[in-house]
């Protein structure tokens, strides 16, 4: 082994040693592999519900509490998800606690309904940028944000819900005929499915 | 090895078996039957009853636990299964679990294990082949000529198309004939849109609604389709053509058929002496029990990788490389199309039109490549376009910006069109994309793990460049905003239309059935689900097995009554 070759070698065992301590230190950090646990989610469940009323409030048509979209949420991050999407989406809860006891000493739940969409609207401001390919890039090594999982969970569990489906959208379980080019009417809303 | 005496050889007498009850093996069922022949129809899976066995045909979205999806504990033990379907249709799959296969290269081989087969589940689209593609072999040397021609094969299309009924539109192509079509489904705005656009910039294209084995009408007592767009949980109203609505019925009317469930054919019985087929063995699925059936004639119908294993298991001193298998292609040619590549993208009009109903379809861009000699493309053979228009719904405003009031009112407000179309591309017959029988690894019941060794190779991938580029100038022309290609570069059996491994041809030294789907050296086993392509063509393929299997089966009991089998 002549003097270049063995430089080369030093610098490829160091910088395999840096990309361990690397990779070390984000395993740390954000917890990859840790078992997640579907009892500490739904310890938050009062926190979820509340984050999915807040992002589909009750209105003229019912809001996602009513449609029980907090238990859909739980059980869809419990049992249809990658450890990813779990370690993320109960750190997102985590997260929303900890700002809301910081800034406004109280649980989400318990803020004032102004608060709790500024809160969300800071969430969705941190994670989602602009840039298409940063968000890209950002989905691909960390998984989904929090925020745009939960908005796709409570959309998904609140449209599919009976009270959703039903009262906020136009549900049409036998359309017996296809219709391919109709006015639209006014108030006519979205198909549920 | 059970011990078949001579009573229950006796009781276990048929004229004919047919393995599987697919949607050929159920065509087979039907046409025998109705031939007056006794028939045992043998399917691997457990039955399933028109509408008694379709638990989730009327639930509601909020009905499943997951609304439709699978649970991770499922979806990590079965990858495959839980790749194509879903809580809706999960049941009429089969499980990776239980039902292993060894993958040499990525391939996804989706099964349907029961009564019925895959025909519970099938996309439904129903195209003819025309001598475009039967003539394609020959002429540009890929694989081995068709025995046949669309003459002999059209009378065969119009009898299947009379019974199982298909909506759609004539257009009168010569390479995409029409056939006898009930009132087709109709295109929304934005589909018309488009195909004006079509007509106008090109020669030599068209858009047309898909052409369905949906019925807009009552049928042979089913029917009509109720635009619920449910297929795959299985149609309660009877509003699509599969085994179970419509052939098994059928079968059992006329008093001839038997259906065994459960039954899992290890081998196909040969006679050296009389160099006929005698029966079949069987593995009980539940019990482990052996069991001999004998008849005249068989058909096998397992689905093209099933239908290669089961003669590559039947191994005999005459056969010792399978039932068959002089020629060494029977597991060889294995095809299936591709569907990775195409376009999509926004239309800012129309916003005043919508639509009612679930369409169970979408429309059609009949092949418009090679349709001569001297368009001089990078590859041969040619694709037909698939796709569909729709307005946006509550699937899309999820992502819009935004919490409260506001955010949830854009859920009920139908959001922008956009069209999606890709391209459906033939794929040419490789020897060396193959099934074969691992040496070693068995499954539950003892019998070799099938082993699939496929790959898409140059010409289809340069086809796939020709689709994303076609694709991308159609929306254009059309004025479609933001168009954008893509290729998914899905790996094989994503279309679930594998076919070829038992091929036919004219030449016995190398082809496994003759033109009428039987094995060259043993003309009492006919073979008329997918493993007989000769080529892939790019329709859809389901309704030529139809109807070489009811040819097929015409010619069989014709040549049973001449004494001739």
């Amino acid at each position: 082994m002549n003097l270049m070759d063995r430089r080369r070698a030093i610098r490829l065992i160091a910088g395999i040693g840096l990309m361990g301590v690397l990779l070390f230190w984000l395993y740390r950090k954000f917890g990859f592999g840790s078992k997640f646990d579907a009892s500490e989610l739904r310890r938050y469940k009062q926190t979820i519900d509340h984050l999915a009323e807040t992002i589909i409030p009750e209105t003229e048509t019912p809001g996602a509490m009513r449609a029980q979209v907090g238990d859909f949420i739980i059980r869809m991050i419990s049992d249809c998800s990658s450890p990813k999407v779990q370690y993320n989406f109960l750190r997102g809860v985590k997260q929303v606690e900890d700002h809301c006891q910081r800034k406004y000493g109280r649980h989400y739940a318990q803020c004032t309904a102004d608060d709790r969409i500024s809160v969300l609207e800071r969430f969705e401001r941190n994670a989602v940028s602009r840039f298409a390919i940063l968000n890209k890039v950002n989905n691909k090594i960390f998984g989904t944000p929090f925020i745009v999982q939960l908005k796709a969970l409570t959309v998904e569990g609140y449209c599919t819900s009976e009270l959703g489906a039903t009262k906020a959208l136009a549900y049409d379980p036998i359309p017996v005929h296809y219709l391919g080019c109709m006015p639209l009417a006014p108030g006519q809303k979205t198909w549920a499915i | 090895m059970a011990n078949i005496n001579g009573k229950i050889k006796k009781d276990h007498q048929y004229d004919a078996i047919v393995i599987g009850s697919g949607i050929s093996g159920g065509w087979a069922a039907k046409e025998l039957c109705a031939k007056g022949l006794k028939t045992l129809l043998l399917e691997r899976g457990r039955n399933v009853e028109h509408i008694k066995d379709y638990p989730t045909a009327i639930l509601n979205p909020w009905d499943f636990e997951y609304r439709g999806q699978l649970p991770m504990s499922h979806r990590d033990k079965n990858p495959i299964q839980s790749g194509v379907s879903n809580a809706e249709n999960v049941h009429f799959f089969a499980s990776d679990e239980e039902h292993p296969y060894v993958q040499e290269k990525p391939f996804l081989w989706y099964r349907g294990y029961q009564v019925g087969g895959r025909s519970l589940t099938w996309g439904r689209q129903c195209y003819r082949l025309s001598d475009l593609d039967f003539e394609a072999n020959s002429k540009d040397g890929h694989g081995v000529d068709w025995p046949i021609r669309y003459s002999d094969l059209a009378p065969w299309y119009d009898y299947v198309e009379s019974f199982i009924g298909v909506s759609g539109h004539p257009e009168g192509l010569a390479h995409l004939p029409d056939g006898n079509f009930l009132p087709p489904f109709e295109l929304n705005c934005v589909e018309k849109h488009l195909a004006q656009s079509i007509k106008g910039n090109y020669e030599n294209r068209l858009l047309t609604i898909a052409r369905v084995a949906n019925l807009t009408r009552g049928w042979e007592g089913r029917g009509p389709c109720l635009s619920r767009n449910f297929c795959a949980r299985g149609c309660p109203y009877g509003g699509y053509f599969s085994s179970n609505s419509a052939t098994i019925p059928a079968a059992y009317a006329t008093g001839n058929l038997t259906l065994r469930p459960f039954s899992i054919v290890s081998e196909v019985i040969y006679d050296d002496s009389s160099q006929r087929a005698t029966g079949v063995r069987v593995i009980d699925a539940l019990t482990m029990e052996v069991v001999e059936f004998f008849a005249r004639i068989i058909f096998i119908n397992a689905s093209t990788i099933g239908t290669a294993a089961i003669l590559m298991q039947s191994r005999s001193a005459r056969f010792p490389e399978g039932l068959g298998n002089d020629s060494g292609q029977l597991g060889r040619n294995l095809m299936d199309h591709h569907s990775s590549a195409g376009a999509y993208g926004t239309h800012p009009g129309f916003k005043e039109f919508y639509y009612k109903g679930r369409r169970p379809c979408g429309f059609l861009i009949p092949r418009y490549r090679n349709l001569d000699d001297r368009e001089g493309l990078a590859f041969v053979r040619g694709y037909n376009i698939q796709g569909g228009a729709a307005r946006a719904g509550w699937q899309q405003a999820a992502y819009a910006a935004g919490f409260g009031t506001a955010f949830k009112e854009q859920l009920a407000i139908p959001g922008d069109w956009s069209v999606w179309v890709g391209g459906w591309g033939e794929s040419l017959p490789y020897a060396d994309n193959m099934v074969s029988l691992h040496p070693s690894h068995k499954d539950q019941w003892g019998l070799p793990l099938v082993s699939v060794d496929f790959s898409f190779r140059e010409n289809e991938h340069r086809m796939m460049d020709d689709i994303q580029n076609t694709c991308a100038d159609m929306l254009e022309k059309a004025g479609f905003h933001g168009v954008s290609t893509f290729n998914y570069r899905k790996p094989g059996g994503a279309t679930v239309h594998e076919m070829g491994t038992a091929r036919m041809g004219n030449d016995p030294e190398t082809s496994v059935l003759n033109k009428y789907n039987q094995l060259h050296a043993v003309r009492n086993v006919f073979v008329t689900d997918g493993s007989c392509m000769t080529s892939s063509a790019c329709q859809n393929p389901s309704l030529t097995y139809m109807a070489l299997t009811v040819r097929a089966c015409n010619y069989a009991a014709e040549a049973l009554k001449a004494g001739q089998l």
